[in-house]
Parts: structure tokens; C-alpha cells; sequence
């Protein structure tokens, strides 16, 4: 042992090598001391804001996460049945479509994507709360999936060019039941995991981003009224700006420290909402990756 | 596996994809704009033509309808219906949404290019900074973190925990230098992941928000840019150094102390200088092959610190910049000129894409065993 490296103790110990449980017990904890403080702190109407927007945040994401999932799992068996199948060009065009979707930004692309359910938006086609966060999460998907495609195909690569599908072969399992229940459901589940805990923090990013460009001014006819708020939406608010503002104040003034968590709570909050869980949930992936060896 | 010029052959092939693509959406939203303006029947256009004639005034309607009376152009009821068709084509041309914001929208003709180019070069310079910048940065951070990673060094939390276990209830006290490094990283690593326009508006009141000297290190920064690239260096390092050749080097007597300044360890510069300043070391080995892997990452992190270059000009509405022009042409739909900014960007992504490429299959041939 280094001398830099604590001894492991009952705590310490319990939480070697399983980081992700620390920091999913950490960004709860820090969810839970948020929601309390603005329990006792925030108006009434700030407060069911603020609530709403990261309950609607959270579902979008984690539908995002769900849609990309889907389709990242459906491309990749799409494209080992076309190299299984030998039908080389039909891959090569899939493939080259893949990249080219790649490489489009993807805020370029979800704002391309704002444009048409903001179209949809205005024509009605999108009536309910509900649809337009699916119509969202599905266009973030799409710009997420390629991930989940990745992550499927290097495992079905990696298996393929073992004996583990040969000796099921031989077994007499069909190549469909052995690429998604023995090597996808039965032995990548972690990395599966870890991968949609990744995207779920980029989710996030992406849609709070967007959000918040759109909110500060992509189209004059769709107000906040008619898309649903998020913590993005919110902190675009000019009284949440404002409260942002107030910690450029405090840095220069350190009188106003005390003032950021009482007069400056909604923008503080959202802004810590949205930081916070990025962070932790970027550190349960990597905690992921390193309990399990990924 | 694929040629060097057959990959640069796909990526020409999708920027000529793209862009055709882009000409037939422009086109296809020209003629829907272009029919989507309502257009006046001529026999009351020539009515709506008349410039004397306040269509909002009853008097002016109701010496109109007297005059078509007297000249004997119709009935009353074909008069009235007439009117009525004065009243619709009107309403309808006031809601014509293409007249709402303005009318006049602009093109994409020589002026408009002649003022996005200044805007394209300043864009590029921008990204292609910003991507040289954060790999040299991630670069740095992730050295830094595999070494220590590899001196043992616990966590400043995770020994703050320890202080705790060992010296029991005091210890909260006493191990005040682990929390305060704690939480001095915390609120370090809260800044690398927050959003970029959270430290922009935070820091609005005390910088000039606006200006490349901001926007740079911002775009490097922020948006978990830094971090992520950092994150995959150091993974790639870590399965790197996991491998036999590493252990087999070390038994055969190359350098593997990771003590600082020790002998046969590690010198400080070889954080900013990873190859050049592990000379005998067998670091300089992982680092190398975790590099032939870590290069074509690079194309995926371009794609996303345009994101981020994105996210500060339209958050922070920076003006005479391209990605804030692509969502002021949106805003007032002038689409064909907000389509050729976006192949632009598109290309600008392709093009270090490219680079990326070129520099991967360089490294590859350098370690090819070919004779």
C-alpha cells in the first residue's frame, strides 16, 4: 500500500470498487436536500415550476435513453444479419448512412429536429404535454442510438470471433437466440448498462441545451406555453438568468454568498439540478466501468 | 481493412450526398413558400390595386358599393358577394405567415455570402483551436490521472472516510484537508460538467462574455468536453497497461517506478510532453499504443465540441457569429441561407474527420510490421 492510499476500513471498504452505488446514493441524497430546500425556501408557483420541469426532464431523458436503445439494438442486428447474410452492399449502404448521421452535430441535428415538432406543433398534430415530450425524445434518440450500435455490434464482434458461438451452434441454438439472449441479454448486460447510464447523462445535456437555445429564441410563434417546461425552459427564464447572474455578483461582493440561496433559488437551483446530476451521473457510469471492468 | 484513400473517398462521398440533400430540401421548402403565398383572384386584385381605396373605412365600402351600383356591373347580391371576396382575400393575406415577420426575407445571394464568409473563417478558426486545445488538455488530465492512478493514491473523499474510520467521531474534525480538497474538486469537476451557457451567465457581470479570448477556453472547458475525452484516454491507458508486453517489458529492466522524480521514475513534464519526457520508461510504450487507439475517437469528439461551440453562440447570442446567424435565419425562416450554414458546419466536421484519418493511418504505418 502507497502511503497515499488510506486503509480500508468497514465504509471505505464497502465502497471499493463500487463507486456507482456511492454516487447514485450521492446524487438522491443531493436531489432529495434540493427538493427539501426549496421545500422551505421557494414560492409556492417557483417551487411546482421547478418540480415539473425536472420530472419532465428526467422522463425525456430517460425515454430518450429507452427509444435509443431500441433502435441502436435494431441496427446492429440489421447490420450482422446483412454480414451474416454476405449482402455486401446493402451493408456498405447502411453503414455509410451511419457515418453520415455521425457526423452531424448533434445539437445541429436536434435543432433541426425542433424545427419539424415545432411544424408539428403549430398544425396541432402534437396536442398533448405527453406527445410532445415523446416527439422530443424520439428525434434525441436518434441522435443517440449510434452509441447503443456500437456498443451491440463490438459484442457481437467480439463473441463471434470466439468459440462460445460455435459450441452453441453445435448445441443447436439458433444464431438468433444466440446473439440476443446468450451474448447481448446474457453476457453484455453491464456494458449495456453502463452504456444507457452514459447516454441518460448526454440526454440530459442535450435536451436541457436545447431547451434553453430554443427558449431564448427559435421561433416566435412556440412559447414555453406550448412546449413543456424543462430545466433547460426554466433556467432561459429571464428571472432564472438573473439568478445566475447573481453568482458572477458574488464573486466579486461576497456579501451576496448568503443572498444566492434565498432571493436567487430558482435559477440556483435549476442551474445545481442540472450540474449535479450531470456529474453524478457521469461518475456512476465510470463507477460501472470500473466495477465491472468494462 | 480499409485504404487511406478509400476512406477519404467516403467521406468526400457524404459531403456530396449531404449537400445535394440540402439543395433538394431547399428547393422543396422554396416552392411550398413559394405556394404557400396567397394570391389575390385578379378580378379583385385590381379592386385591392385601387391605392385611394381604404378597404377599412365603411365610408370609402360604402361609396364603393354605390359606384358599382351606378355603373350597373352586377346585382346587389353579386356586388355584395363581391365585397365579401374583398374581405376574405384580405383576412387571408393577413394571415399569411410569410408576411409576419417582415416580409422581405433575405436570400442566399452574393451579399449574403460575401457577409457569412468572415463569420465561416472565424467559425473555423474557432473549432479547429478549440479541438487542439482540448486534446492537448485531456491529454495532460489524463496522464496526470493514470499516474497517480498508478502511485495509488486514494481519492481526497475517500480519505477523509478513512481519518473518520480510524480516529472515529474527532476524525470529522480532524480531517478537514481531505474535505476541503474534497470538495475543492467537487466544485472543480461541477465546473467542467456544467453547460456552457451556466458559466457564461454566471460570469457575465465580470468578463466580456462575447469575446474569442471567453469563447475559447469556454468551448474547452465546459459541456464535459474535457473530461469525457480525458475519461477515454485514461481508460484506453489503464487497459493498456494491463497487457503482458507491459510486464514482460518491466521484468526485462525498462523503467516502471511511478514515483515522482525517483530514479528510473517519472519527471513532471511528462504530463505536458507524454512521449518525449518518458524516455526509458515503460509508460512511454502504454502511452503510445494507447494513443493509436485513442485517435479515431477524435472524430466523435469533434462532432461534439461543435455541439458545444453551438450551444455558446445561440445560448449566449453572439453576434457575428455563424452559429447565432443559423438560428436568426431560422428564426426569421430564411431556411436556404440557415441550410448552407449547416453544410457548412457539416463539412467543417467532415474535413477533421479527414485530418483525423490521415493522422491515425500515419501512426498506424509507423508501428506496421512491414518491411
Amino acid at each position: 500500500m502507497s502511503p497515499e492510499q488510506a486503509p480500508r476500513g468497514r465504509i471505505t471498504g464497502l465502497l471499493s470498487g463500487r463507486r456507482d452505488i456511492l454516487w447514485g446514493i450521492l446524487w438522491v441524497g443531493g436531489i432529495l436536500l434540493c427538493r427539501a430546500w426549496i421545500g422551505l425556501k421557494l414560492n409556492a408557483p417557483a417551487r411546482a415550476m421547478v418540480v415539473d420541469a425536472s420530472i419532465h426532464t428526467l422522463w425525456g431523458a430517460l425515454l430518450a435513453v429507452v427509444l435509443a436503445l431500441l433502435l441502436g439494438w435494431g441496427t446492429a442486428l440489421l447490420l450482422h444479419a446483412l454480414e451474416s447474410g454476405r449482402r455486401r452492399t446493402a451493408r456498405i449502404l447502411l453503414s455509410f448512412a451511419l457515418n453520415l448521421l455521425r457526423s452531424v452535430p448533434q445539437i445541429v441535428g436536434l435543432l433541426i429536429g425542433y424545427v419539424i415538432v415545432t411544424a408539428l406543433t403549430l398544425n396541432e398534430a402534437l396536442a398533448s404535454e405527453a406527445s410532445r415530450i415523446a416527439a422530443t425524445s424520439a428525434v434525441t434518440a436518434l441522435f443517440l442510438f449510434q452509441e447503443v450500435a456500437d456498443r451491440v455490434t463490438a459484442r457481437i464482434r467480439h463473441y463471434a470471433a470466439t468459440e462460445f458461438v460455435d459450441a452453441l451452434l453445435v448445441c443447436g441454438v439458433s444464431p438468433r437466440v444466440i446473439v440476443n439472449r446468450e451474448i447481448l441479454l446474457k453476457n453484455s448486460m453491464a456494458y449495456l448498462v453502463q452504456k444507457s447510464v452514459a447516454l441518460f447523462g448526454r440526454a440530459i445535456f442535450l435536451i436541457c441545451s436545447i431547451d434553453f437555445i430554443v427558449s431564448v429564441g427559435l421561433s416566435t410563434e412556440v412559447s414555453l406555453a406550448n412546449l413543456p417546461v424543462t430545466l433547460g425552459s426554466l433556467l432561459a427564464k429571464l428571472d432564472s438568468k438573473q439568478d445566475i447572474l447573481a453568482i458572477g455578483t458574488a464573486l466579486t461582493d461576497a456579501s451576496v454568498i448568503p443572498t444566492l440561496f434565498v432571493e436567487h433559488l430558482q435559477g440556483i437551483s435549476v442551474a445545481f439540478l442540472i450540474v449535479y446530476t450531470l456529474l453524478c451521473v457521469y461518475r456512476i457510469a465510470n463507477g460501472l466501468t470500473e466495477r465491472y471492468r468494462l | 481493412m480499409r485504404t487511406l484513400g478509400a476512406i477519404i473517398l467516403e467521406h468526400c462521398a457524404a459531403i456530396l450526398v449531404v449537400g445535394l440533400a440540402l439543395v433538394a430540401v431547399a428547393a422543396v421548402i422554396r416552392e411550398r413558400e413559394a405556394a404557400a403565398v396567397v394570391r389575390a383572384d385578379p378580378r379583385i386584385a385590381r379592386y385591392l390595386a385601387i391605392d385611394s381605396l381604404d378597404w377599412g373605412d365603411p365610408l370609402h365600402r360604402a361609396l364603393f358599393r354605390d359606384a358599382l351600383g351606378a355603373l350597373r356591373t352586377g346585382s346587389r347580391r353579386t356586388i355584395d358577394s363581391l365585397i365579401h371576396a374583398v374581405d376574405d382575400t384580405r383576412l387571408a393575406e393577413f394571415a399569411d405567415p410569410s408576411r409576419k415577420v417582415g416580409g422581405g426575407r433575405a436570400r442566399l445571394d452574393a451579399g449574403e455570402v460575401a457577409e457569412l464568409i468572415p463569420m465561416i473563417v472565424s467559425y473555423l478558426a474557432v473549432f479547429f483551436t478549440v479541438i487542439v486545445l482540448t486534446y492537448l488538455a485531456a491529454r495532460a488530465f489524463a496522464v496526470w490521472k493514470f499516474i497517480a492512478w498508478k502511485q495509488g493514491r486514494d481519492s481526497a473523499l475517500r480519505r477523509y472516510l478513512a481519518v473518520i474510520e480510524s480516529k472515529g467521531p474527532r476524525g470529522i474534525i480532524t480531517g478537514w484537508e481531505h474535505i476541503a480538497a474534497a470538495l475543492a474538486r467537487g466544485a472543480f469537476a461541477l465546473v467542467l460538467f456544467a453547460p456552457a451557457y451556466v458559466i457564461a451567465y454566471a460570469l457575465r457581470t465580470s468578463l466580456d462574455t462575447e469575446s474569442l479570448l471567453f469563447l475559447v477556453p469556454l468551448a474547452v472547458v465546459s459541456n464535459g468536453v474535457l473530461i469525457n475525452q480525458a475519461n477515454h484516454l485514461f481508460t484506453l491507458l489503464v487497459a493498456e497497461s494491463r497487457k503482458g508486453y507491459v510486464e514482460t517489458a518491466v521484468v526485462k529492466g525498462v523503467g516502471a517506478s511511478w514515483a515522482w522524480n525517483a530514479p528510473g521514475g517519472l519527471r513532471h513534464r511528462v504530463v505536458a510532453f507524454p512521449s518525449a519526457g518518458a524516455r526509458g520508461h515503460i509508460f512511454r510504450d502504454i502511452y503510445r499504443n494507447a494513443r493509436l487507439q485513442y485517435i479515431p475517437s477524435l472524430k466523435e469528439h469533434a462532432a461534439f465540441v461543435v455541439t458545444g461551440i453551438v450551444i455558446i453562440e445561440m445560448a449566449l447570442n453572439i453576434n457575428g457569429h455563424l452559429c447565432y446567424a443559423l438560428l436568426r435565419h431560422i428564426l426569421y425562416r430564411e431556411y436556404d441561407i440557415a441550410i448552407a450554414i449547416v453544410f457548412v458546419i457539416f463539412v467543417s466536421v467532415k474535413l477533421a474527420e479527414i485530418m483525423v484519418d490521415i493522422w491515425h493511418a500515419l501512426e498506424e504505418r509507423r508501428y506496421a510490421n512491414v518491411p
